[in-house]
């Protein structure tokens, strides 16, 4: 799903040229009058920006990367964005974008449990860092090898033995703060928390969770702190704790270049940026592995999953059609609420809730909750081809000398499989695709792992593209096999029909 | 061979089978027929115990088939069944049906259970469609799958109930004849059917169940010309009544019209009367008692039954 509204939004992107009649240099407030400017659901600035310029418009984007590709086809005027990130695009595409003014303040910081003791002593480590320039000295080094399209090293810290673990939760698509490289959580926040943690005698164990589930994390117990590149201006994650701040940051907009020249046109020179676009997304810091490495826990979940729903299925079945009526109308209960809930709901429910304290894989939540799912509408949809199945072919079997089970397994279930199977086909492909949200909760799958390059590519179209690819080409597969063991239970086609003519 | 005795049931308080008492003699071909209702399909199948008697014994060779510890399965072995809606194996093509018990029940190897398959097959005429699958045979075709699948476990007894029942008429014969070639092997058989010349013809006994009991018992000659109590003199004259209808509306359509009306209807009449011959005088009397109830219960029209008076006035 996530990588189908990714999709659109790129199409929609793209079909848009630039609008005309773009003569007013942008230099100010005065100059936003009118003008669609992109606003991030974590951007917390809009009210500052409106009061500035009431009649500005905004538009809301959910990544930078999908703002950028929108500015520089002209869908938008301006993006409201941090400085340090400005500074880094500016840098990494040369002439194209400028910073035309900033027009407010912010700080950088992380966000903690409410009233946790942690709080005290980490604010006390970052007032220490700040103080004798460290933190201003770790953000110039990031800074500047992101505009150079480095990254640093980590530093290396003793951790003894005993050491308590402080577990982290990082949204890690924000370069410099926090993001992917390597298969590694790196830049300024791991760096600052780290020494910090160490200091403090713990150990520093982060794990990787979307924007919003990193909150939920910190609010429901998972996590002790949680990181991002979060600018609190003046504490607006009222849930939670935010620590002492560790830089100062400028909110600006950013707009086009009126100067830019453009990267020469022609095919020629499409061909090389679209080499370029791959070598960013597939080739740098061999990100392919980390899109293969999502694609195969994309598989693993969607297995598995099938794998117990069906199991499940049975079970369901044998409640929903048992005699005994309590049983029953557990089962009814049981298969309307899970019908009727969202999957995202119901994982969320499971990890934070459910699984909240327990120390469970999310990959293993994901099953569950997928599974569940699964159980239910296969469980019915096993019913119903039950069901179909006429009752008189189970009593010709009994009269035959078969027992009930065997007939069952024998005659019923083929037939009733055989009737349910594109329904059931149907399902799986959906789970496959369903799958994708699970970045929602801690697990790096396909999707996830394209959002991340994404972040630090500052591009859309790869990932997206390839994404989408995969997830087809993967349900066609899904679809193929599951129309191959149609087949071999149909007695109209196949194997069987030519052993009887034999 | 099979001895029932005291046998009842019941479903939610209706008591179905009050007090079924019957025995059935090895190489017997024993015709059920009766009213719609009267328990002739719970009967059969708690012979084989599809439904659990509510009490009672049913002997089959002298095993009690109602113990608690009887092997069902091995008595069922030994009873072939062949129902009103075929009920063929729909995931297996028509061999298959065939074969398939032989291979799962009786461990049969596979080349031999083929073998045997393909013969019976061949018995009811069928060796052709050996690939074909359930769902591309007409219904006679079915039914006579059906009772090749019954034959390939080596049953000492068949049951049949209403083979025919579900059947196109155009299909009525050829399944008839499968089953009137069996009864002249020598097989027990019981066969439930509304077929009355059929049972007339095949059968060495008939069993008239009416009231939740075996109302009437009796060799065929006896229950369909000679019947004793009033509910078989009723039903089977009203069978033969609605039997005239059905040839005097050939008549009137002309299928039968070869010149030979008059011969048909002495035919008729003699048939017609026939189950009221032993009220004598009063043969009329209850002749035209059945037809007002007929009238009434809507078997037949006004019109029929002014034609039915109007010819039984010429005897
Ligand atoms: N499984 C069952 N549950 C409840 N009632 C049943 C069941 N099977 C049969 N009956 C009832 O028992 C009575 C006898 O049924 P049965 O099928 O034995 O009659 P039948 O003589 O075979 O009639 P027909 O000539 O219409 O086939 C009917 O009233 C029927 O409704
Ligand atoms: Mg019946």
């Amino acid at each position: 799903m996530k990588t189908i509204c990714a999709l659109l939004i790129l199409l929609a992107t793209v079909g848009c040229s630039r609008r005309a009649g773009e003569t007013v240099r942008i230099e100010g407030p005065e100059q936003l009058k009118g003008r669609h400017v992109a606003h991030m659901s974590s951007d917390f600035h809009k009210g500052t920006l409106q009061k500035l310029q009431p009649d500005v418009v905004f538009d809301p984007y959910s990544e930078y990367a999908f703002a950028f590709e929108s500015l520089r086809n002209g869908k938008i005027d301006a993006i409201s964005i941090g400085k340090t990130y400005a500074e880094i695009w500016t840098a990494k595409f040369p002439g194209e974008f400028r910073v035309a003014f900033d027009y407010a303040g912010d700080v950088c910081c992380f966000l903690l449990r409410k009233n946790s003791s942690l709080k005290a002593r980490l604010d006390a480590e970052i007032r220490k860092m700040n103080a004798d320039g460290t933190t201003e000295a770790i953000v110039r080094k990031w800074v500047e090898a992101a505009k150079k399209g480095t990254v640093p090293q980590l530093p290396q810290v003793e951790v003894p033995a005993n050491a308590p673990e402080i577990r982290l939760a990082c949204a890690a698509e924000s370069e410099p703060w926090c993001f992917v490289a390597d298969g590694q959580v790196a830049g300024v926040d791991i760096e600052i928390l780290t020494l910090a943690v160490n200091r403090l005698g713990a150990r520093l164990s982060p794990k990787i969770y979307s924007w919003g589930g990193m909150v939920d994390c910190v609010n429901g117990g998972r996590c002790e702190i949680a990181c991002g590149g979060v600018y609190t201006a003046g504490n607006v994650f009222p849930t939670v704790d935010t620590s002492e701040k560790y830089a100062d940051e400028r909110m600006c907009i950013l707009v086009r270049n009126e100067d830019y020249g453009g990267g020469g046109s022609g095919v020629a020179a499409f061909a090389k940026s679209l080499k370029a676009s791959f070598v960013r997304t597939f080739v740098v810091e061999s990100r392919w592995k980390m899109l293969a490495n999502g694609f195969g826990i994309t598989l693993l979940i969607t297995f598995l999953s099938a794998l117990f729903g069906t199991a499940l299925a049975f079970p369901v079945w044998l409640a929903r059609t048992s005699r005994v009526r309590l049983v029953s109308s557990c089962a009814r209960v049981y298969i309307s609420i899970l019908q009727g809930t969202p999957v995202l709901v119901l994982l969320m429910i499971l990890f934070y809730v459910v699984f909240g304290k327990a120390d469970i894989n999310g990959l293993w939540v994901a099953v569950i909750g997928f599974g569940l799912n699964l159980s239910a509408y296969a469980g019915e949809m096993l019913r119903s081809g039950i069901d179909s199945v006429p009752r008189g072919q189970t009593e010709a079997a009994l009269a035959l000398g078969y027992t009930p089970q065997r007939a069952f397994l024998r005659f019923v279930l083929p037939q009733a499989v055989r009737t349910v199977l594109p329904v059931y086909r149907g399902e799986l492909i959906g789970l496959l695709k369903m799958t994708s949200i699970v970045g929602y909760i801690a697990i790096c799958d396909l999707t996830k792992a394209s959002d991340l390059v994404r972040s630090r590519t500052y591009e859309s179209f790869f990932p997206i593209i390839t994404t989408a690819f995969i997830y087809f080409v993967a349900s066609w597969a899904l679809a193929f096999a599951l129309e191959r063991l149609g087949r071999r239970l149909d007695p109209a086609s196949g194997s069987k029909r030519k052993e009887g003519a034999a | 061979m099979i001895s029932v005795r005291h046998l009842k049931k019941g479903f939610g308080g209706v008591q179905v089978l009050k007090d079924v008492n019957v025995e059935i003699g090895k190489g017997e071909v024993v015709s059920i027929i009766g009213p719609s209702g009267t328990g002739k399909s719970t009967f059969l199948r708690c012979l084989n115990r599809l439904e659990k008697p509510d009490s009672g014994t049913i002997l089959v060779d002298g095993i009690d088939v109602t113990a608690p510890k009887a092997d069902l399965a091995a008595v069922r072995r030994r009873m072939g069944m062949v129902f009103q809606n075929f009920n063929l194996f729909g995931n297996l093509n028509v061999l298959d049906n065939v074969k398939a018990a032989q291979c799962d029940i009786l461990g049969t190897p596979k080349e031999v259970a083929a073998r045997k398959a393909l013969e019976l097959l061949a018995r009811v005429g069928l060796a052709n469609k050996a690939d074909a699958l359930p769902d591309e045979l007409s219904g006679g075709q079915k039914q006579r799958v059906a009772i090749a699948r019954a034959l390939a476990m080596d049953p000492e007894i068949l049951l049949f109930d209403e083979p025919t029942s579900a059947l196109d008429p155009t299909m009525v014969g050829e399944v008839l004849s499968v089953i009137k070639d069996l009864a002249k092997t020598g097989m027990t058989m019981l066969i439930v059917t509304h077929e009355m010349g059929f049972a007339r013809e095949v059968s060495t006994r008939v069993l008239y169940m009416d009231e939740g009991i075996v109302y009437e018992d009796g060799t065929p000659d006896e229950i369909f010309s000679h019947p004793q109590k009033p509910k078989t003199i009723e039903f089977v004259g009203k069978v033969c009544l609605k039997h005239a209808l059905d040839m005097m509306r050939l008549l009137r359509e002309g299928i039968l019209s070869d010149g030979r009306v008059d011969e048909i209807e002495a035919q008729m009449l003699l048939r017609l009367s026939e189950p009221f011959e032993h009220f004598g005088d009063g043969k009329l009397n209850r002749i035209a008692a059945t037809l007002r109830d007929m009238l009434s219960d809507g078997v037949i029209t006004e019109a029929e039954s002014q034609q039915i008076a109007h010819i039984l006035g010429g005897l």
